[in-house]
């Protein structure tokens, strides 16, 4: 008993003391004061540092300061010239031709030419490396052929016309060529660098690079360590020397880090403290809306969905997103009555979204419940459905939230459902062979391209979980991306949209938000802005 | 004694033998494979990475192989981080990995199993005093709040608000870094083994011979030195070689809380990623440990034990 007693006093101080001592917003947290080294948390290691071979946001982080392409990003997601200072367009729209930076150098000193650029091209269409992004070069001539194995990389539509012009042939017109140059599986890499290590190359003890950054030293699982590159073609506006990235898994432990100074950016926020966090640290915490979607899945190969449009529209309709957002999530996520973001190229498509999202609650759902009827079901025929979602707890409450408001807004007699929960890997293997009734999914998409979201749809789209097909489709979206001009381009793709909406194949639910704190003694990461989430070291000065 | 060092080493071929064929069976059988992701990568990609990985093998021609590998000392390379060799993950060149969860595991027993003894058999010699209590409701603490709750309680007081040592990380593995973390898991064994030494002292000065030789007139001193003690020390030993192999793979908690570049992270990713190498890898490190470590404790009873000896 003296053991708890004890204990309890200790936890009242602490907890006392927790809360008097908690650095607030306006006290600076930082007890590391080196102006030459920043550390960031990246919530895990990059399970890869090749640029080809990066698929995730993790690796992308790390990569955006070790390479870069023909282009680069700004902080809103703007393509601006990378490694290129200036390119043509051909007046179809298919001819690239990008003018190199005069004495671009690698990060050992050796010069960056054309042919650097080629390889790295090159290498991303190679079917032998398989990349999971060697869907960027399809629309590059012969891209696909190259893939398939059919064709020699050589044959590839990126030329080098003499040192310093690369030359990039598409094989239709694409708006959003030039952020596919500034993403990171599109970076240049050093071709001597590459032959020379084979496979093991992307070590980071003998890797070079094109970036700000270089490789000092990585730890798995501890830390790595980016030197700036001397070398690097504005070396002189990349203000902190050293960055020092973390792969802190848990959310908790990387906020404690925080608040004791080690860290100088999260990568995000414990969730269940989110609201008590947004409140501690007014400016040092950042919640930005996400070029992305949360969405349900309705499996049409599955005859009670295929053979009953009603009953797709009915369930998405009876879904009360501004209470999911609000209520049962509650990190500013903004909801969607849309297949892709009011944000993406702009807000372009900002007007495309059911005209019932804007009708007032009580309204949907007698739409829904008669919608419901008239498909068939009600208690005497009672649908039954189940959810399926990845282990997961925000996965979680979502699906029971949106089967109790089925049940709420259909009678509980008149729909059962069930909850399907798997393991990750599992779940991907049922979802993408369309074993489940339906599905939770989610999509973000790379840079600022509606095809991100309009592929998902495509009858052969690996990533088409709900197997939606329907060819009228498929040739509005094949004829946008055939059209150079952009306003025709838009608006056959609204046109595919809706038909795609009005078939209810999936059920949008809300636009992700992604959020991390900021320390003050970091300036000039404007991430406000930054749906995409791409962050470069380059951008942050330590004050 | 070499002898029955050599035949047990022998035995354990088997075991461990038995064990890489389950396991290696088992992994490749649960659903998913290393490389299905949010993204699914196009046919001609997969078929690629299946080849280089040689999942496009039949099964038992990859177990033949992997066997092949591990007796040649390779664990094979990474799923998750590609290209990677599992050897260099587990065991690199500079601090991280296993060389990390191992400096944990024995400052850990350094410190806990002299001071889990002493406080046991001092408990045990004076049972039913506050101490002896102590002991016992420590015991019983500590197995009721595990180090997921000690481990961010000792973050929270030591680190956030009075900032006396840093909140996780190894740093240069310097005492200010190890010290939560060892503090942490000293505070997780300690008792155990105290509570089972006092058990063991209990027992042994309630037996027979230990009355006799009280009755024969001899000192405690005496008694407890050249009686009780190896007796005593049985149990405890038995108890000690698991626990500092489930120390050495099993830090779980403790390396996540503290964030540390040990194994554990390395465990929890590699099932859930499918990182079949990983998994197999991790494995077959936890049976080896586990091995050694039960023979260590036999070759101890065998020195404390004479029974055993014949």
């Amino acid at each position: 008993m003296l053991n708890i007693k004890k204990l309890t006093a200790l936890l009242l101080i602490a907890s006392i003391s927790s809360l008097s001592a908690c650095s607030k917003d306006n006290t600076s947290s930082s007890a590391n004061k080196d102006k030459n080294l920043i550390t960031v948390d990246n919530g895990e290691d990059a399970p890869t540092i090749d640029p080809v071979m990066a698929q995730d946001t993790t690796s992308a982080r790390v990569l955006f300061d070790l390479f870069e392409g023909l282009t680069s990003f700004d902080q809103n997601n703007h393509s601006i010239p990378g490694l290129a200072e200036k390119w043509d367009v051909s007046a179809d729209g298919k001819i690239y031709t990008f003018h190199l930076r005069d004495g671009l150098k690698f990060s050992d000193g050796s010069p960056i030419t054309a042919d650097d650029v080629v390889f790295s091209w090159q290498r991303l269409a190679d079917p032998k490396i398989a990349s999971p992004y060697i869907n960027l070069a399809a629309n590059i001539v012969n891209g696909n052929a190259i893939r398939a194995g059919k064709l020699p990389l050589k044959q590839l539509g990126v030329k080098a016309l003499d040192a310093k012009t690369v030359q990039v042939t598409l094989i239709h017109p694409d708006a959003a060529f030039l952020q596919i140059c500034a993403m990171p599986n599109t970076a240049t890499v050093s071709k001597t660098n590459v032959t020379k290590y084979g496979q093991t190359w992307a070590d980071s003890k003998t890797m070079v690079t094109s970036g700000a950054y270089s490789v000092a030293e990585w730890v798995i699982k501890g830390h790595m360590l980016l030197n700036k590159n001397p070398n690097y073609y504005d070396a002189k506006n990349v203000s902190v020397k050293q960055v020092k990235i973390l792969p802190i898994v848990d959310f908790n432990a990387s906020f404690n880090r925080y608040k004791t100074g080690e860290i100088d950016i999260t990568s995000s926020l414990p969730i269940d403290q989110y609201k008590g966090i947004r409140q501690d640290y007014p400016t040092q915490e950042h919640t930005v809306t996400m070029e992305g979607l949360y969405y349900y899945d309705l499996n049409m190969t599955l005859p009670k969905f295929r053979d009953n449009p009603k009953l797709r529209q009915a369930l998405s309709m009876a879904v009360d997103r501004d209470t999911l957002v609000k209520n049962v999530l509650g990190q500013d996520q903004v909801p969607s009555y849309s297949y892709v973001t009011s944000t993406i190229e702009n807000g372009k498509f900002a007007d495309n979204h059911y005209a019932w999202g804007s009708w007032s609650h009580a309204n949907q759902i007698n739409e829904a419940k008669k919608l419901f009827k008239e498909a068939g079901y009600g208690s005497n025929h009672p649908l039954e459905i189940s959810i399926s979602y990845n282990t997961m707890d925000s996965h979680k409450k979502i699906a029971m939230a949106i089967a109790s408001m089925w049940q709420q807004v259909f009678g509980a007699d008149s729909i059962k459902t069930a909850a399907a929960n798997q393991e990750w890997k599992s779940f991907i293997q049922a979802r993408n062979t369309a074993n489940y009734d339906v599905a939770r999914d989610g999509w973000i998409a790379d840079y600022d391209s509606v095809d991100a979201y309009t592929n998902l749809f495509l009858c052969k789209d690996p990533l088409n979980k709900s197997k939606y097909c329907n060819p009228a489709y498929d040739q509005l979206i094949q004829q946008a991306q055939n059209t150079p001009d952009p306003d025709k381009r838009a608006t056959l793709i609204k046109q595919a949209l809706k038909i795609a909406q009005d078939a209810y194949v999936i059920i949008p639910l809300y636009q992700y938000t992604y959020y991390r704190l900021v320390s003050p003694r970091v300036s000039g990461y404007d991430m406000d802005n930054n749906h995409f989430n791409h962050v470069m070291s380059k951008w942050y000065k330590l004050n | 004694m070499l002898k029955f060092a050599i035949k047990r080493i022998l035995v354990s071929i088997p075991t461990l033998l038995a064990i890489i064929t389950l396991v290696f069976f088992l992994v490749h059988i649960t659903p998913g494979n290393p490389f299905d992701g949010e993204r699914a990568l196009s046919p001609e990609a997969l078929k690629s990475l299946m080849a280089q990985y040689r999942l496009d093998l039949p099964m038992w021609q990859q177990y033949l192989l992997y066997l092949n590998d591990f007796i040649h000392g390779s664990f094979g390379i990474s799923m998750k981080y590609l290209g990677q060799p599992i050897n260099h993950l587990l065991f690199p060149d500079n601090m991280g990995g296993f060389w990390v969860t191992l400096r944990l595991s024995i400052y850990t027993m350094v410190i806990a199993v002299p001071f889990g003894i002493i406080c046991g058999a001092y408990a045990g010699l004076h049972k039913n005093s506050w101490f002896d209590k102590l002991v016992v409701s420590s015991n019983i603490f500590f197995t009721a709040v595990p180090t997921m709750v000690t481990g961010p309680l000792c973050v929270l007081v030591f680190a956030v608000t009075f900032r006396l040592l840093p909140a996780g990380g190894w740093g240069d593995g310097d005492i200010a870094h190890l010290f939560l973390p060892v503090l942490v898991l000293i505070l997780a064994y300690t008792p155990t083994i105290a509570f089972v030494t006092r058990g063991s002292i209990i027992d042994v000065l309630n037996s027979n011979y230990i009355r006799t030789a009280r009755a024969k007139g001899l000192p405690t001193k005496k008694i407890l030195f050249k009686h009780a003690i190896r007796p005593t020390l049985l149990p405890v030993i038995s108890l000690l070689g698991p626990m500092f192999a489930g120390i050495l793979v099993g830090a779980v908690v403790t390396e996540q809380i503290f964030t540390l570049p040990g194994l554990g992270v390395l465990t929890t990713n590699a099932a859930t990623n499918r990182d079949y190498n990983m998994i197999m890898a991790i494995t077959i490190l936890g049976s080896i440990l586990t091995i050694v470590f039960n023979i260590v404790v036999d070759l101890l009873y065998m020195v404390l034990d004479p029974k055993i000896k014949q």
